[in-house]
Formats: structure tokens, C-alpha cells, sequence
């Protein structure tokens, strides 16, 4: 390409995006110096996950303008990350992903902060993740995913009318891949479907009936799953497997191999097994690279408006040639997490234990174990047990008073929930209403219903 | 000891799990040169670094600027004023040091105007940011050297991938979902003979519960051919009729095995035989062996003569079977039924391969035995990919296409950045510099680039387009930028391209495509193709959407292809063109011919005419010939094809009737069902009221949707969700 005398400058090629006025782009853009040096100076992004996905999201955001940048992974480097987590070399082996990739990063793109956390996701308060104007997602677990999705949809409030309320609006950008197929979606709470509104997006888990595997296996993959879930618990008793202890890995595949020959099935092999055994999703750079990417632009682009924005779910497959694909799901106006919350009205009376056991028989609900947050303040908590004695006090209490008798506002429960017969983790919003209250507020009762 | 693999194993274990070591050997062969290293270049690069790829060498002349250190990873600080490609070099070999890595300090666009012969020695060509002129001239190059190439340009917010290869043939293409090669409609005597060892009438409940569904099928249709004379099911009562007796072989409402057979019925009545697709593969010219002959073109000479010999019209059998409720010793009896038939079709065909090449005067074992083992696997999936040339797509445009294009909602921000990109490349060589490269004088650039633009669609011949004016902008706007995640993004592309291109395995992309990061609708342009590769790639997806023909309630119909808009009863039309055809004959039925037409008089003449009218065969088939009807569905053939793979069964709405592709909702205690149309709009079946909540269990395939109901163990820690629709709002 014809390279003629270019501004010297390191926002050559942004500048054209942020400071030109333009026709295709977000309805709140204000192209000029300004924008591009807001988003250097104000703009904190969170990227969730250091992994495939995470590494690529760190260089993508770093090289999009953003400077402030913060990275959270639980995990260390594995050699078998190494065919696609460009940030991480073969001495890495053992080390924190989050901290070896804010390095390597920031040792490359000169003036990009990014501040490492070698935790889990659960670990952080719910502040933290308050911090940020967008939260990036590079996970690879669903179950993470509603979690952040919890999280952010917590931080949601919405006006008496039910609208949101946008500076309590946290965004996320969310990619995901397996093989050569992946996804990139734009979550903006209150305003485009949540991960819960559309959980049903992801495909059915792969079961296999306990008769088959005690009774008719088939081949390799029944072996190995005999071998975990039922001979290792017949042998070992108590003791947890655990997939990352090889010993534990090798038992389980010499007891697969044992069964296999038993029945006549070939095909187990040490691969197959940990593949089976950790739920192995295959994973290459190329996709990564193409649905980070496509998450990066996207965050670009809401704190900008210098493009019209993703509506609201890319999917990708190359396998078989090349399609890409838009879908624009809608919200689920009764979403749990993302929609306006569960109304309750209480009695001024009903104390914090009554309010708990409510929880379990409320038909939207049933959530057992419930901890109960009020904005920072937690009044109740079921674990650990130093805390759950520190908030045991309240349990007695009417939850008026320790909502600070208030006539109305929002709780979060959190607990074990019941959903088509199945036990989940739960984060749930509820906007508890007092009846009879003399609130100096002229809100009336019957508010949401 | 098996369990400590070697580090290489493990260092690329999770892409082993979707090439093998096979598709790693090859990416560990391949030589790959890249052209320009900027952030397009050297992302798609990097993923090739990290996978493994042999040896890499970049071409670029350049040195880094402190531009660059804003939208590419590869170069640091301290290497402004350096040669980028000795710098993006160095940081590429960081990635892996079992890669070969080199650079070139040259200008690409020098290196092919001076040497030619460079690009020779290697596989693959990744061709970055390079203007038309520069891109015709290496095309023609590595056309005549065999070096395939990969064309990708990043400009602003938009960018272009395309491959151009005189052809890619792939024996392992590895489709998504394929139909199992079970010959349920075509058993064979040792098939027949175990299933005759089994008596579907045992009385021990265990036992009858425990019959693969392979060997209740292969009874039933025999017992059903002996009293019609000879016929398996055809018609759609017929269908239903073998089902019925299927299931009045249950005993009881738990027997997997027979719901199974009940949702694979539809496996006995699927034509005998290759597909049109492998029929079309045979046909080709190519299929007659020469001293030239590429091995893959050898072996499918082998297999047009097994076919009309030993196979009797069939493919060699792959010798595989899915996971299907079974006693073990049932299931493992049949395993090695299946096995041992395709082995015994694979020496078979072994020997036909010695033979052609005895004749071709070439070594008569130079293909080895895993080859065409594997060749054998696969026949059925065969892939031949043909690449117009670059010159040939520039300077003999389908006119009418482009045109179609331009007018379409769907297309025509595609087709425009298309012909924008070409424009850009014009004003560059008019006026040295690419419009808004610089932030003086954009109103002028704009009007230069929308005349310049003009001139070459007239030019094209298509007079009287217009492109929007918000194109025109926004393409000024870009100036020529290469922003660092549509960079990753094409890039990223590139390299999946690469893999698919040197490990001959998947299928690479067919068309240009435009990325549009505007608004992510991205599409692929098919009018540039030769109407060769156009014909390969509707015939690629021809078992899917011939499905229009099957009025049986199998579950492989798609009739909502048909209805809502002009460019579905197109695909209509051109699904028949590729029906199945039986025996080896080219021309399509008159029998299917008139069935279509009366699902078409019921969807579209009614629509088109306000009345019925009766059109001939031949009448039907001057439509079929007339060009406007022909191209430029593709693309939506394409669409629906991606959309609509996932069946189930004999699965239908109950409300539209359809059956259901895709997702299907069922309602948990109703127990009705709805396709995912029905199921977003709301709708519920006449006997239910619409304001009630419902709760919907959402199924991705059919087998998930029959799960046994003993304990389930969970491999994984997430749980499938119901979704729930509450009464609509308002």
C-alpha cells in the first residue's frame, strides 16, 4: 500500500474513528480530542478471564484507546495453553494468568495500566465490579457467566415506571468459543436481553443415564464416566477426584481401560479420558482471536458512539466455509435478574427469619439458604460461619428497621434455588414494598404490580 | 508410559482434538509467506506461530512508526525506525520457537513486479493490504506456481478476505452434522444375517427393550417390502404407516430402542445411493485418471468405478455407528459388522487404486493405505473447491449481480464496501493518496471517491447504480485506517482459512467477504464465482434444502423455506434442480417435478397470480433456465442452510404445522410443541388460551429431547434451563 507521510502520532489510525464526524454511528457521539482522551483517562474496563479469550481481549482493549484496565482470572498457566494464550511462554508454566498477562501487556503497549487479581470471580465485593464502566467477558463456563451477569443486573435500577435508569446501567460484552465456532454478544441490562433472558442459547449438557454406564456400555466415553463417577466413589469412599491431580487422572483411565477390555469396547485412550473427564472444549487461537476482536470493537463503540452497535448477538462458524451471522434477541420482561425484580410486600413486622423462610415458598423463587444483602450492607449471611455468627443477631430483627425503615427499596438474596426441579446458584433482586408504612415518601403501594 | 505425553503433544492438545495429528503434521509442513506485516498481517500470523505452522517469512520494506505502535502488538517502542518485519519477526518467534521464522526487508508490491519466482517456495501466500493492481499481478504468479493465497485488507471499520486457489480438494471435510452411513433402505447379506440371529419378539422385557434401533429397522422394512411387493415406504400415508407398525412393536411406553426407531425411520426411506453431490464429484473431467492425476482424483476415479461395480451405487461404507440404547453385546456385535464390511470395501478399493495407477504408469503403492482408508471414510463427504481468479472476478463481473446486490437490503452494504474497496485503490492511483488519509479537504474527497466510484460501476457496465452517500462518507472517514481489532478480526479469519487450506481438512469459505464492523452484518459476495464453484457449493448443501421435496413427514422438510419472500421460493426452485437422482441419471423426475409443483402452486402461484395456474414440466424447467432466477440466491441458500440444520424427527409446530428446524420449545406440562417463529411471536395452539403462562422446555436436538428419565449424571456443572413465557405485555 502507497504509504505516504502519516501525523505522527500513536492514535494515527483511531483518530479517524473518534475525532471525525461521521454518518453510521451512535446516536451520543461527539467525535474530537476530547473523546479520545476521555477514554484514555476515565474509562475503566474489567476483563473477565485471562484465558483464550482474555489475552486477546487485554491487547485488543490496550490497543483501542483504553488505558485503564483491570484483569481477574483464578487460574494459572498450563502448558496446554500455550497453542493459543499468546501472552504466556513455556517459563510462565505455573504462574497467575491474570498477572502474567497485565505484565506482558503493559510491557508492550507503553502507558496502558492494568491491574492484575489472581481470585475468583466470587471472591470480589460486589463494589468492585461497580467500578467499572464495562465489564469484557472471556470465560469459558456458563456458570461464571451468570454470575458477572448477576452481578452487573444487581447494580440495574429502574424508575417507578420501569425504565431503566442509565447511570445504573453496567454493560457487558461477551465472547465465547469452542472449535472454529464462537459468539460475541452485547449485554446492556435493561435495555437488550441479559445472559439469563436467553440462557436457553446454550446447547444441552451431554448426560449419560446411570443405567448405561453401570449396565450397557457402549464405548470409550461410558468406560471413562464409570470409571469417575461411580468406581472412583466405590474405591476411594470420601475422597473428592480431583481432574487436576494426574494420579487421579491415570486411576481413572486404567480403570476405564479394565472396563473397556471387560466389554469388548475399544477406543479409550489417556486423551480421550481427560477430554471426557474435564469436559475438554477444543480451542484454537484463530476463533478466539475473531470473537475477541469482535468484543473489543463493540466495547469501542457504547463508550464512544463512533458506530452503530451490535444488535445484539454475533454468531460465527467456520468450519464448514465461513458464516457470520446477527440475531437480535429480545428481553425477557420478567427476568429474574435483568427485569424490574420481584415485588414483595411485607409487613413493617416480619422479621429477617420470617423473610427468609418466605423466600423458600415464594413461588418465584423457592430459594433456600438465603443471604441477604441490602445495598453494602449484608444482613444476613449463611457462610462462612464467622460471618453468618456476626449476622446471626439480625435474624431476629423486622426487616423494616434493618432495611433502615425505608418504605421501599431493593434487597438481593442470594442462595440455592429450585428451577425445573434442579438446584442452582442464585443472586436474585427483590424490591420489597412495606404496607402501612408511614413513609415521608408519596409513593403508593401498588407501585410495579 | 501413555499418560506423559510429550510437550509438544501438550502444548497443542486442544487443537489436536479438532485436526489430529495428521492436520498438525501438515500445519508443520507448510511454508507460509506473509505480505505486509501490519496488524492485519501479523495477527494473522501470530495464530499460525502459536498452532505450530512450519516456518513463516515476512515481507515488508517498512519501517515502524510511532503510528504503528498504536494498533499493532508486534512492535515496541524501541523499535520505531526499524524494519517492522525484522521486528514483528522477532516478537513472532517468542510465540513458539519451533517455528522457522524469516523476513524479507522489501516492499511486496517491488517483490512481485521483480521477482516472480520468490513466491514458489511456498504453501500458502497471505496477501495483506495490498492494492488491485498488486493483487492481480501475485495471483496470476501464484496461480502458475500452485502457492495458494489468502487476500486480506483491513480499512477502517470494514474489511475483505478472500482465497484464490485453482482448486482444494478435501477428503476429510468434516461437516457439522452428516447423515450416519447405516444402509437401513440397502442392508448387506452379513447385515441381514445378524439381524436375523435376533427375535424382535423375546419376551424377556430386558432384552426386547435392548434391541438397537439398526436391527428393529432393518426387520421391519424387510417385513414391509415382502407385502408391497418389493417397495420400501414412498408416500407420506405409507410413511406414517410404517411408523405406526414400528410402534406397535412396543411394549411399553420406556423403550428407548423403539422411540429411537420411531425418530430414524426416516433412515429406511432415504434414497439409495451417492448423493448428487459425490455423483457430480465423478463426473467431473477430472475423474479421468492421467499420468497428471493429483492422488485425490485417482482415488475418485476408484470410487466411480466401486460405485457402478461392488457398491452396487453405493459409496464404500464408513464403517462407524452412533451411540444408540443397546444391550453392550448387541451393540459391539454390530460395531464389528459395520467394521468388518468397511474394511472389506476399503481392499477393494485399495485394489481399483493399484490398478489405476498401473495404468497411469505410477507407482502402484505411491497413495498409501491410511490414505485411502481414510478416503473410504469419508467418500461421502468429499469436497472440490474452484477459485476464480482475482483478474477474471475484477474484469468480467456478473453486471446483473452486482446490480441485484446493490438494490437488496441484505446486500447492499456488502456489495458497496465491495465496490468502495475497489474504488479507494482508483482514487489512490489518480490522486497518491487514499481518500480522508488526510484531515484537510474531506468534502473534496468525497465527491473525488462518489465520482470515482461512479465511474467504475460504469466502467462494470452497471450504469445507474448509485451507492448510498453514507458509504461514500464513511469509507472517506476511514482514510485508509487500519484499526487494530477489525485488524484481528480479518486477520483472525485469515488465519482459520489457512488452517482449513494447508491441513485439508473442514471446508475453506467460497466468495469474498465483506466484514462490515458497522453493525456486524457481514456478508459473503457469491456473484463472483464461477458458475462451476457456484454449482459446487449449492450442491454442498444440497441434502438440506432438497428436503423440499420430501412432503412425507420424515422431519427433513423445510417447508418454511418457501413462504415470506421471493428470494426462499427461489431456493424452492433451484432445490429441485439438484434433487437426488436416482441410478445415476442426470435428469430430474417428472414425478418429483409435479409433486414440487403442487406445493409450489400452493405457496407461490396462488401469491404470484391471485390464481391458480397450471404450468407444465416444461414450463418449470424454462423457469429453472432462465438466469434470473438462477444466481444470487446463493447467499440466502447459505443462510438458511446455517439456520436450518438442526431437525427433529418428525417434529411439528403446533400451530404453523411446520416441522421444526432448529430450536424446538416444548410446553412442559401441555406438552405442545413450538417451532422457534411461533415460539418468539407468541403464539400458542388454537385449544390453549393465549393469556396462561407457559412454561417451555427448549431442545437443541432430537435426542435431548427423549432423555431417559433414570438418574442423569451431569458432565458438566451447568444445568439446561426451561424458558419461560409469561402472558404477553399489552
Amino acid at each position: 500500500m502507497a504509504d505516504l507521510e502519516a501525523p505522527q502520532s500513536k492514535t494515527r489510525d483511531l483518530d479517524k474513528l473518534l475525532l471525525r464526524a461521521g454518518n453510521l454511528v451512535g446516536p451520543d457521539f461527539y467525535p474530537g480530542a476530547e473523546l479520545r482522551d476521555d477514554i484514555r483517562d476515565y474509562v475503566r474496563i474489567l476483563v473477565v478471564g485471562a484465558g483464550g479469550l482474555g489475552c486477546e481481549l487485554l491487547k485488543d482493549l490496550a490497543l483501542s484507546g483504553f488505558r485503564n484496565l483491570d484483569v481477574i482470572d483464578m487460574d494459572r498457566i498450563e502448558v496446554t495453553n500455550l497453542n493459543r494464550q499468546f501472552l504466556f511462554r513455556l517459563e510462565d508454566v505455573g504462574k497467575p494468568k491474570a498477572e502474567v498477562a497485565a505484565k506482558r501487556v503493559m510491557e508492550r503497549v507503553s502507558g496502558v495500566e492494568i491491574v492484575p487479581h489472581f481470585s475468583r470471580i466470587e471472591d470480589k465485593e460486589l463494589d468492585f465490579y461497580n467500578d467499572f464502566n464495562i465489564i469484557a467477558l472471556g470465560l469459558d463456563s456458563i456458570e461464571a457467566r451468570r454470575y458477572i451477569n448477576g452481578v452487573a443486573c444487581g447494580f440495574l435500577e429502574y424508575d417507578e415506571d420501569d425504565t431503566p435508569r442509565r447511570e445504573t446501567i453496567k454493560p457487558m460484552v461477551d465472547g465465547g468459543t469452542e472449535g472454529f465456532k464462537g459468539h460475541a454478544r452485547v449485554i446492556v441490562p435493561g435495555v437488550t436481553p441479559c445472559f439469563e433472558c436467553t440462557i436457553w442459547l446454550f446447547p444441552p449438557q451431554v448426560k449419560f443415564p446411570l443405567c448405561t454406564l453401570a449396565e450397557t456400555p457402549r464405548n470409550a466415553a461410558h468406560c471413562i464416566e464409570y470409571a469417575h463417577l461411580i468406581k472412583w466413589h466405590e474405591v476411594h469412599g470420601g475422597k473428592s477426584f480431583d481432574p487436576d491431580e494426574p494420579e487421579h487422572m491415570k486411576w481413572v483411565y486404567d480403570e476405564a481401560i479394565k472396563r473397556a477390555e471387560l466389554f469388548g469396547i475399544p477406543g479409550v485412550t489417556y486423551s480421550l479420558t481427560q477430554g471426557v473427564v474435564k469436559n475438554i472444549i477444543p480451542a484454537i487461537a484463530s476463533t478466539n482471536a475473531i470473537i475477541s476482536a469482535a468484543c473489543a470493537l463493540e466495547t469501542l463503540k457504547i463508550v464512544s458512539g463512533c458506530s452503530k452497535t451490535l444488535a445484539n448477538y454475533l454468531t460465527y462458524n467456520g468450519g464448514e466455509g465461513l458464516h457470520t451471522k446477527v440475531t437480535e434477541f429480545v428481553r425477557d420482561q420478567d427476568c429474574l435478574v435483568c427485569g424490574p425484580g420481584i415485588l414483595i410486600e411485607l409487613d413493617t413486622s416480619i422479621t429477617l427469619q420470617k423473610f427468609i423462610d418466605m423466600l423458600e415458598e415464594h413461588p418465584k423463587l423457592l430459594l433456600s439458604k438465603a443471604s441477604v444483602k441490602h445495598g453494602k450492607d449484608s444482613l444476613y449471611m449463611q457462610a462462612p460461619p464467622v460471618l453468618e455468627e456476626m449476622h446471626r443477631p439480625n435474624l431476629s430483627k423486622p426487616l423494616y428497621d434493618l432495611m433502615g425503615r425505608v418504605q421501599k427499596d431493593t434487597v438481593h438474596v442470594f442462595g440455592t434455588g429450585l428451577k425445573n426441579e434442579e438446584k442452582h446458584s442464585s443472586l436474585t433482586k427483590l424490591r420489597v414494598v412495606f404496607k402501612g408504612a408511614d413513609g415521608v415518601t408519596d409513593m403508593d403501594t401498588a407501585i410495579g404490580a | 508410559m501413555i499418560w506423559s505425553l510429550t510437550m509438544s503433544k501438550t502444548k497443542y492438545d486442544r487443537q489436536l482434538r479438532i485436526w489430529g495429528e495428521v492436520g498438525q503434521a501438515a500445519l508443520e509442513e507448510a511454508s507460509i509467506c506473509l505480505l505486509n506485516c501490519g496488524p492485519t498481517g501479523s495477527e494473522a500470523l501470530k495464530n499460525l506461530v502459536l498452532g505450530g505452522v512450519g516456518s513463516i517469512t515476512i515481507v515488508d520494506g517498512s519501517k515502524v512508526e510511532l503510528g504503528d505502535l498504536g494498533n499493532n502488538f508486534m512492535v515496541d517502542e524501541r523499535s520505531v525506525g526499524q524494519s517492522k518485519a525484522k521486528s514483528t519477526c522477532a516478537f513472532l518467534q517468542e510465540l513458539n520457537d519451533s517455528v522457522k521464522a524469516k523476513f524479507v526487508e522489501e516492499s511486496p508490491d517491488t517483490l512481485i513486479m521483480t521477482s516472480p519466482s520468490f513466491f514458489s517456495q511456498f504453501t500458502l501466500v497471505i496477501a495483506t493490504q495490498l492494492v488491485e493492481d498488486s493483487m492481480v499481478k501475485l495471483d496470476r504468479i501464484c496461480r502458475e506456481a500452485d502457492v495458494k493465497v489468502v487476500f486480506v485488507r483491513s480499512y477502517g471499520l470494514v474489511g475483505l478476505v478472500r482465497v484464490s486457489v485453482q482448486e482444494h480438494t478435501i477428503i476429510d471435510s468434516k461437516p457439522d452434522h452428516f447423515l450416519d452411513d447405516l444402509r437401513l433402505n440397502n442392508p448387506w447379506p452379513e447385515l441381514n444375517s445378524f439381524v436375523e440371529t435376533i427375535d424382535l419378539n423375546v419376551s424377556d422385557h430386558v432384552a426386547h427393550k435392548h434391541i438397537p434401533y439398526v436391527v428393529i429397522l432393518v426387520k421391519m422394512a424387510d417385513e414391509w417390502t415382502k407385502s408391497h411387493s418389493g417397495n420400501l415406504p414412498s408416500t407420506r400415508e405409507e410413511k406414517k404407516e410404517f411408523k405406526d407398525f414400528v410402534k406397535s412393536k412396543m411394549i411399553s411406553m420406556d423403550e428407548d430402542n423403539y422411540k429411537e426407531a420411531i425418530e430414524a425411520a426416516f433412515k429406511v426411506f432415504a434414497p439409495r445411493g451417492i448423493s448428487s453431490e459425490i455423483q457430480q464429484i465423478c463426473n467431473d473431467s477430472c475423474a479421468e485418471p492421467s499420468s497428471s492425476s493429483s492422488d485425490f482424483w485417482v482415488m475418485v476415479a476408484a470410487l466411480k468405478e466401486f460405485v457402478s461395480n461392488e457398491g452396487d451405487g453405493e459409496a464404500p461404507l464408513e464403517g462407524s455407528i452412533p451411540d444408540m440404547t443397546s444391550s453392550t453385546e448387541h451393540y459391539i456385535n454390530l460395531q464389528k459388522i459395520f467394521l468388518a464390511k468397511a474394511e472389506a470395501d476399503f481392499l477393494v478399493m485399495e485394489k481399483r487404486v493399484k490398478n489405476i495407477l498401473k495404468r497411469i504408469d505410477r507407482d502402484p503403492s505411491s497413495i498409501s493405505k491410511p490414505t485411502i482408508k481414510s478416503f473410504c471414510k469419508n467418500a461421502r463427504k468429499l469436497k472440490v473447491c474452484r477459485y476464480r481468479t482475482v483478474e477474471d472476478e475484477f474484469s468480467n463481473p456478473s453486471v446483473t449481480e452486482i446490480q441485484k446486490c446493490l438494490a437488496d437490503e441484505d446486500y447492499s452494504g456488502a456489495m458497496g464496501f465491495y465496490v468502495l474497496l475497489r474504488a479507494v485503490d482508483r482514487f489512490t492511483a489518480n490522486y497518491n493518496k487514499f481518500p480522508g488519509q488526510f484531515d484537510g479537504g474531506m468534502d473534496e474527497d468525497i465527491s473525488r471517491l462518489k465520482t470515482t466510484a461512479l465511474s467504475l460501476l460504469a466502467d462494470l457496465g452497471c450504469n445507474g447504480s448509485v451507492l448510498p452517500d453514507d458509504l461514500i462518507n464513511e469509507m472517506c472517514r476511514f482514510g485508509a485506517s487500519e484499526l487494530h481489532v477489525v485488524a484481528a478480526f480479518v486477520g483472525g479469519i485469515a488465519s482459520q482459512e489457512v488452517i482449513k487450506l494447508v491441513t485439508k481438512q473442514f471446508v475453506p469459505m467460497l466468495g469474498t467477504y465483506i466484514f462490515n464492523g458497522i453493525d456486524h452484518k457481514s456478508q459473503r459476495l457469491l456473484v463472483f464465482l464461477k458458475p462451476e464453484a457456484f454449482q459446487g457449493a449449492i450442491k454442498a448443501i444440497n441434502e438440506r434444502i432438497l428436503s423440499v421435496l420430501d412432503d412425507s413427514g420424515s422431519g427433513r422438510v423445510d417447508m418454511g423455506m418457501h413462504v415470506l419472500n421471493d428470494k426462499r421460493k427461489r431456493v424452492a426452485f433451484e432445490a429441485l434442480m439438484w434433487k437426488p437422482v436416482k441410478e445415476g441419471s442426470s435428469q430430474i423426475t417428472k414425478t418429483d417435478a409435479e409433486k414440487y409443483i403442487k406445493l409450489l402452486r400452493a405457496i407461490y402461484m396462488l401469491e404470484a397470480h391471485g390464481e391458480e395456474e397450471e404450468i407444465t414440466f416444461n414450463q418449470f424447467l424454462d423457469m429453472l433456465d432462465d438466469p434470473d432466477w438462477g444466481f444470487g440466491i446463493m447467499s440466502t441458500v447459505l443462510r438458511l442452510e446455517s439456520n436450518d440444520r438442526n431437525r427433529h424427527g418428525s417434529q411439528v409446530c403446533s400451530v404453523c404445522r411446520y416441522p421444526i428446524i432448529g430450536s424446538w420449545f416444548k410446553e412442559v406440562k401441555a406438552r405442545f410443541s413450538l417451532c422457534s417463529q411461533c415460539y418468539s411471536e407468541g403464539k400458542v395452539p388454537p385449544p390453549f388460551k393465549q393469556e396462561e403462562d407457559y412454561r417451555f422446555r427448549e431442545h437443541g436436538s432430537e435426542a435431548e429431547a427423549m432423555k431417559p428419565k433414570c438418574v442423569c449424571f451431569s458432565v458438566q456443572s451447568h444445568k439446561k434451563p426451561i424458558a419461560t413465557r409469561k402472558k404477553q405485555r399489552n
